[in-house]
């Protein structure tokens, strides 16, 4: 093999992965979403997932999380869970919220093993759910010493 | 012994809603992590945090490795009723830590 086909072989791989590691991704978010929501209704729609577009350092970055919701007590988000496909431990966590907080927005600061999508998952109080996601670009993982 | 900073907004009323932030001092060590000598360091991770107001619960969150050390989380609250806050964290080997704060808005 040439440079010239070495280069364009590579070049064409590096489009290739792309897609297929977000289809992993994708798919392991879906098994996830299946056994912990089985047959519950899901749309895209309502959730802001605010992150930053690129990460320096996976070890702490600024996650805000927000859902349109009147947050009245004959509507309201009763939890909001945040998944990340490619760290080691994919859920991140789940928050509890009722009438009594107003507004559904949390906050927090996670770890990321990786260029991913961050998912959010919103369930409503009669078992509706709202998703969204946010795409970041992490320069230096979390979890260097558990790829290594 | 971990420290815990808290931030409620002041001069709040009633109707408002109020955003309240929350710091501990915590590891979240992830169990993925090996020492100098290549020894797996054991998971050491906050479980669960909730906020109680006069013994209500009103918000409450689930922890896992994912999150970063120190935990910080902020939430929202509609500011109705005043009485005490009580911030509870739960962790792995016994761990809690509680801290109250009066919660007061203005008519």
């Amino acid at each position: 093999m040439n440079r010239r086909q070495l280069l364009v072989g590579s070049a064409s791989l590096m489009i290739l992965t792309r897609p297929l590691r977000a289809d992993t991704e994708d798919k392991l978010f879906d098994s996830w979403l299946s056994t912990q929501y089985a047959n519950q209704p899901r749309s895209h729609e309502g959730v802001t997932v605010t992150l930053p577009a690129l990460a320096e350092n996976g070890n702490s970055v600024a996650l805000t999380v927000e859902v349109q919701s009147p947050m009245q007590p004959d509507d309201y988000i009763q939890t909001i869970d945040v998944f990340a496909p490619l760290n080691p431990v994919p859920h991140l966590g789940r928050f509890y919220l009722n009438p009594a907080t107003g507004i559904a927005k949390v906050s927090t600061r996670i770890r990321l093993g990786g260029d991913q999508t961050v998912h959010a998952v919103a369930a409503t109080f009669d078992g509706r759910l709202l998703l969204g996601g946010a795409d970041i670009v992490v320069t230096e993982a979390a979890c260097l010493d558990f790829l290594i | 012994m971990a420290k815990a900073r808290i931030n409620i907004p002041r001069n709040i009323r009633r109707g408002d809603l109020v955003e309240i932030k929350t710091l501990i001092t915590h590891p979240m060590e992830t169990g993925f992590r090996v020492d100098s000598l290549g020894v797996k360091i054991p998971r050491n991770i906050l479980t669960q945090f909730s906020v109680a107001l006069n013994d209500t619960l009103v918000f409450q969150a689930d922890l896992q490795p994912g999150i970063a050390a120190n935990p910080f989380i902020s939430f929202f609250l509609r500011a109705e009723q005043s009485g005490q806050l009580t911030f509870t964290w739960t962790g792995q080997h016994g761990f809690t830590h509680v801290e109250t704060r009066a919660f007061d808005p203005a008519p």
